[in-house]
This record gives structure tokens, sequence and C-alpha cells, in this order.
């Protein structure tokens, strides 16, 4: 059983994440600019490593947010989560990262 | 052959004429959290996984989403409200009352009748009165808030509502029997056999 | 090779079994080898037998990081079957399902290869529509397949629950009678000793640490025994495959994830066939030691940890008890977890690869140990020919990019 620190709701159990795969893989801007080797690399080669490894979670039964974590494939052990930039709501530290200018934290 | 533990003895009721409101938006939009706090009538929680109570119970969902749980009468009418207000704004207004029910279980052992489905830690230390969180309870996705120290507010999804309840008196009569620690154990009360 | 007979079995009894010697040499590591098989597993070590045995070439090594047959081979739930959906699929499937059928007299040592049959459930009527689609496509291509209706699966299999009750009711199966079982041990132990007196080296706790590529071509491995050269280099270690490309600078469209297995304490005969649900995501067997074995679905997450996460052994129960509530007061009595490396298609590997002399056998997912036979059989053509065997052409590096796709996840069973 993992114990996933979620950014906003803290460590809470692997049975309330669903997994999202790796990170940092986005969509071609120009899907018809790319050759079959590169559309094939988008598609299905991920890095799979052996080591730490970045990936995706969503706190699915808990307040439903996506988020980053930086895992060990080999211990499972977590390095750290953290909050994707330009998430609405801010960040919980009420720092940087919404969609509007402003703190989260009231006043 | 080991006997059942005796009941622990907590209350399960549901909570009737309940309406509920899904609310979203940017809480770092200033104005809009003010304008739907203007309608609400109160501040909208914004520390992760508290609610706050008035007139409407609020619970925080997430960043930018709340739950409001009001009267059921008052729901449709909130609803319309907030939609009015925030129509100027990167927002949304759900009434989604007829998709939940929300239960009270109460006594001195409900956290640990809850414990035996619940991932969460329950202590108060850890999940005090104020606090809520969206979580798993018998495999059913709930919110689950500490109203005090022996009450505990669940709101569910309707069609999960019965099964959840059976669920609940389970664990409460039956089943594997919980060690009651220190100073929660009732008199009279035998963990095991 | 002393040939395993009654009448030797009987002399051994009788000279207090100390006559026995060992089933293979524990061989060290020579300079060069015309070919070099990476993992010793059931796939690695069948590769090397077919390359023996077909193809005349004797000058081969397995290298195996820890012990023979202790991945993948070890750590599964022994389920033999070919009744895929699609044709290259199924083809492939077969081919290996016939080998197995004669493997324990062309190995002369028992596999253990039981065809007790293995029943595929459907609970809700996509499912049964999926079912006799697949049955059909299975007898089209000569492939034994039959559906069953709740009442034919409750005769069967008198422990099972088949009520219109159930949280998932059993609306019928499909049933391949040529399915079944075979013992995963037996099955490394006997390539081994049948490769071995073919003249192959079976070199254990060897770990590959690097393969050595120079103007597009393999030349060799460096391994934790020393350097050994060689122009053929086969690998075969189905959850470390991403590993070992990118030792060759490739990369591989497979991720690596842990999958879950578990035997309860030995109970008397109460299942005689194989029971697959991937909608409770469940399967079952019971071995001839009396033992329930029982497979999960995958862990979600990346993982080489050969371990897994305890909600999904929970789920995998769950649907055990659904099907079988008798089995509720079972124990478990081991655990363990397999490294399954999984293609976006639920489809193997076998193929060439852009760097000449190197081959992989992979992305095998969940569906690795059934095709053992017939994975070595397509691979050792593959290596000796330098071109695929026309059963594994379609199973190419190549059809990522050309989009030629084998989508088998509604016949692998387990979540893919």
């Amino acid at each position: 059983m993992l114990l996933i620190e979620c950014p906003w709701c803290g460590p809470r159990a692997e049975t309330e994440f669903s997994y999202g795969g790796e990170a940092g893989i986005f969509r071609p801007a120009d899907p018809h600019a790319l050759s079959d080797a590169e559309w094939a690399d988008y598609l299905f080669y991920r890095s799979n490593p052996r080591g730490t490894h970045r990936e995706l979670w969503n706190h699915a039964q808990g307040c439903r947010r996506w988020f980053g974590v930086e895992r060990d494939t080999v211990s499972y052990r977590i390095k750290r989560t953290y909050c994707l930039s330009g998430a609405s709501g801010g960040q919980p530290d009420g720092s940087a990262g919404g969609l509007e200018a402003g703190s989260g934290k009231r006043r | 052959m080991s006997e059942s533990a005796p009941p622990a003895g907590i209350a399960i009721r549901v909570r009737s004429a309940r309406g509920f409101i899904n609310l979203r938006l940017n809480p770092r939009n200033r104005q809009a959290l003010e304008a739907a706090e203007r309608v609400l009538g109160q501040q909208a929680p914004l520390s992760a996984n508290t609610f706050t109570g008035g007139e409407h119970n609020l619970y925080w969902l997430g960043p930018d989403e709340w739950l409001i749980a009001t009267g059921a009468q008052r729901a449709s009418e909130l609803a319309r409200e907030l939609a009015e207000a925030l129509k100027d704004f990167h927002a949304a207004v759900n009434d989604v009352s007829g998709g939940n029910v929300e239960l009270l279980v109460s006594g001195a052992n409900a956290s640990m009748v809850l414990a035996k489905g619940c991932p969460l830690d329950l202590h108060p230390r850890a999940f005090a009165p104020g606090q809520c969180a969206q979580t798993g309870l018998g495999r059913a996705a709930v919110l689950l808030a500490a109203v005090d120290p022996s009450t505990y507010a669940i709101v569910v999804r309707r069609s999960f509502a019965r099964y959840l309840r059976r669920w609940l008196e389970n664990a409460d009569s039956a089943g594997v029997p919980f060690r009651a620690a220190g100073k929660r154990q009732q008199a009279g009360y035998r963990s095991s056999p | 090779m002393k040939h395993y007979s009654a009448l030797g079995l009987l002399r051994n009894a009788l000279g207090r079994n100390r006559r026995w010697t060992p089933a293979w040499r524990s061989a060290g590591p020579k300079k060069s080898y015309d070919a070099v098989i990476v993992g010793g597993g059931g796939h690695g070590l069948a590769t090397a037998y077919y390359l023996a045995r077909d193809h005349g070439l004797r000058n081969v090594a397995v290298l195996e990081k820890g012990w023979i047959g202790g991945g993948n081979t070890g750590r599964n739930t022994c389920i033999v079957r070919s009744n895929y959906l699609w044709t290259e699929a199924s083809l492939l499937y077969e081919k290996s399902l016939k080998l197995w059928e004669g493997l324990s007299r062309d190995l002369n040592f028992n596999v253990m290869f039981s065809q007790r049959g293995v029943y595929n459930l459907g609970h809700s009527l996509q499912d049964l529509r999926d079912i006799e689609r697949r049955v059909n496509a299975n007898r089209l291509n000569g492939i034994d397949a039959e559906v069953v209706g709740p009442a034919k699966i409750k005769k069967a299999i008198p422990c099972i629950n088949t009520s219109p009750g159930a949280r998932y009711p059993i609306l019928g199966a499909s049933l391949q009678r040529r399915g079944g079982v075979a013992r995963h041990d037996a099955v490394a132990w006997g390539f081994a000793r049948a490769a071995d007196a073919l003249g192959v080296d079976i070199i254990e706790q060897c770990e590959v640490t690097g393969i050595e590529v120079r103007a597009g071509r393999a030349l060799g491995v460096a391994t934790t025994r020393g350097a050994i050269s060689s122009e053929r280099i086969g690998v075969a270690v189905a959850g470390n495959a991403g590993v070992l490309a990118k030792m060759a600078g490739l990369r591989l469209p497979v991720e690596s994830h842990p999958l879950q297995a578990f035997v309860s304490e030995p109970v008397r005969p109460v299942l005689n066939t194989v029971v697959m649900s991937g909608a409770v995501h469940g399967y079952i067997s019971q071995s001839d030691k009396g033992e329930l074995v029982v497979g999960a679905g995958i862990d979600a997450y990346n993982g080489y940890g050969q371990r897994g996460s305890f909600p999904v052994i929970e789920q995998a129960m769950q649907a055990v008890i659904e099907l079988f509530p008798a089995f509720s007061r079972v124990r478990m009595l081991r655990l363990w977890g397999g490294i399954v490396d999984i293609c976006p298609d639920a489809c193997p590997i076998v193929s060439k690869t852009p760097v000449e002399g190197l081959y992989f056998n992979c992305g095998w997912g969940t569906g690795g140990f059934k095709a053992t036979p017939g994975a070595g059989w397509v691979f050792a053509h593959t290596l000796a020919c330098d071109r695929p065997h026309e059963l594994n052409a379609p199973f190419s590096l190549e059809r990522f990019s050309s989009g030629a796709l084998i989508d088998e996840h509604g016949a692998a069973a387990v979540a893919h």
C-alpha cells in the first residue's frame, strides 16, 4: 500500500488515488507535422525507468486534483509530490499557480 | 467459537430534507468569491478539508470547489441566487440535491466503527471537529465530516446510501471486533472474548 | 544427458537415489558465442533449446542474473490457452499450445501440462457478445472453443456461484478444453536440461550490465562475469526489457508493472479446471498439491519491485469469493509479484531491432507463461535466420509506427 501525500489533502491511502502514467507527456502542437515515428513516440513510448519516475496521480476519491509525484520504481518510495503549475485555485501554500492574480489566502 | 462483539452502540440516522449545491469558482478571483459569499451569508472555507457551519454547511471539496448543504426547501432557490450572482464570472453552480444523502453517525465509538472501513486516521488529533474529507468508507466514496467528538456527517451518493447504512449497521454490530482503546472504552464493553 | 524413464526411476529408487546426476551443467562463460540469450527464464531457455535443436546453433549461452526460472517463470499462475481474438495472436499462441501438447515428450521431462480446460466467464450481455465473437474467431482459425451457459458451467464446476442474484452474475463463458495449466518450474528445468544436453551453456549469477554496439551492430555484452562477444544477442528479460534496451541505446513501447498472485493452503480437490474472469479481475485454478492458485490484476503504477499493493490482492480475493463463496474461509499461504512488461496493444514484441544482431522478445504483459515454447520457437527462428518467422512477423517493433497494432485487450483477461 502506498501512502501518497496529496498536495492539498496530505497523506492518504493509495486506494483513494488513480494513476495517470508518466508526467510531462504533452500532445504535440501540430500532429500533422510529425513523422510516423515521432507520432508513435508521443503515443506509445514512455521512459519506464528503473529508478526515479515522474508521474501523475489523481486524488480520485478525494479532492479530484491531478498532481505530480516523484517515486522510485524499485523501492516504491515517494520522493516528493507537487502541484502542477497552472492549477486552478493556486497552490496549497497560497503561492502562484492560479489562473488569476492574487493570493489564495483570505486577506 | 468466538462470540461476536456486542454492538458499539452507534446511532445512524438519515438527515432528512437536505439539499446540496456544488459550487465551483477560483477563490483567487476575489470578486467572484465575495459575490458568492454575499449570497451565502457566510465565508467559504479556504483551508483544505475543513467546513464552516452557519445557515448552511460549506464543505471544502477542492481548491476551487465546495459542497453547500442546506435545507431541501432552500436549495433550488439558493442555487438560482448563486447562479445569478456569479453569472459574470468563470464559475459553476449545480443543484445536486437529488444525488446525495446525508447520514449522521453518532456515539462514543463512532470513529472506531468508521475506522473499520475508512483509510483515514480518525483520531481527533488528526481529524478534529470542523474537518472534513472526501474518502472511501466501506468501498463507497463519501464526504466525511467531524461534527463534534462523537458525531460524524457522511454525504454519500443516493444509490450507495442504503448499502452504506447496512454496512455501518454491520460494522457496528458484528464482524471483526475492534479494540476499544483507553478512555474511549465504555463500561461493560468487551473487546473480544 | 541421462534419459529419464520409468525403468531409470526404479533403478535409482533401488539405489537409494544416490546415482542421480545434475540435470544440467553449471557452466562458466566463454569469451565468445555464436548466440547469447539474455534471460534464463522459460522464454530464454526455450529459445536456446530450439536454436540448438532446429537451427544447429549449439555454441549458445543463456545468461541469467539470478537463478533460472526465478523471474516471471516462477511468478505466474501457470495458465495455458490460445483463445485470443485476432488471427495473428491466436496463431502464435496456438503454435505454443501445440508445442505444449508434446513438450514433456520432446524434453524427456514431465512439465505436468494438464489440459483441464479454461473457462473465461462473462457477466454481462456485452461480455457474452464478446465471448461469442471470440469463440467464432477461434473456430475459424482451427482453435477449439465453445460457448457454455450457466447450467453447463455449474455442472462442470459445482462450487461456483451461478445464482442470478450475484453481484456479477455468471451469464456464460467461453471454454477452451485444450487449455489448462503446466508446472512452471518444470518448464524452466525441462528446457534447461534439454538445451544443456545439446551443448548450450546455462550461466547463472551472470548479470548483463551493458550491450556493446558499434556502427549499428551488436558485438557483445558486458556482464558481471566478464565481457562476452557474440554477433547474435537475443533479449528475453520480461519486465526488465526496457532496461536492456537502454543499454543498446534503444527505446521500447513497454511499461513495467507489478503483477501479483498467491496460493492458499492445500485443500482437497474442489476445482478441476481453470476459471478466469476479466470483469471481476481474478483467475483461479487448483494445483496438483491442492493449493488454490489465484491471480490478481496488475498494479496500475509502474514498478520493478517484484511486489505490489495490498488493495489489488484484496480486489482479487473479492473476485474469487464472489465466484466461489465457499473459498471465503480458505487461508492464503504465499504471495508473489512479477514484473510484467506491458505493450500498448496487449500483444508482445518478438522482433529485430534497429541494432543489427540484437533481437527482443518482450511485451508479453500478463500472458507470457502460456507462450513459453512458442515464443522460444519463433524467437529462435528470428535469431537464426535474421528475419522473423511468419508467425511472429506481425509482432514487430515497427507496428507501433506503421499503426498495424493487434489489440488483444479483450482476450488478455487481466486489465493491461
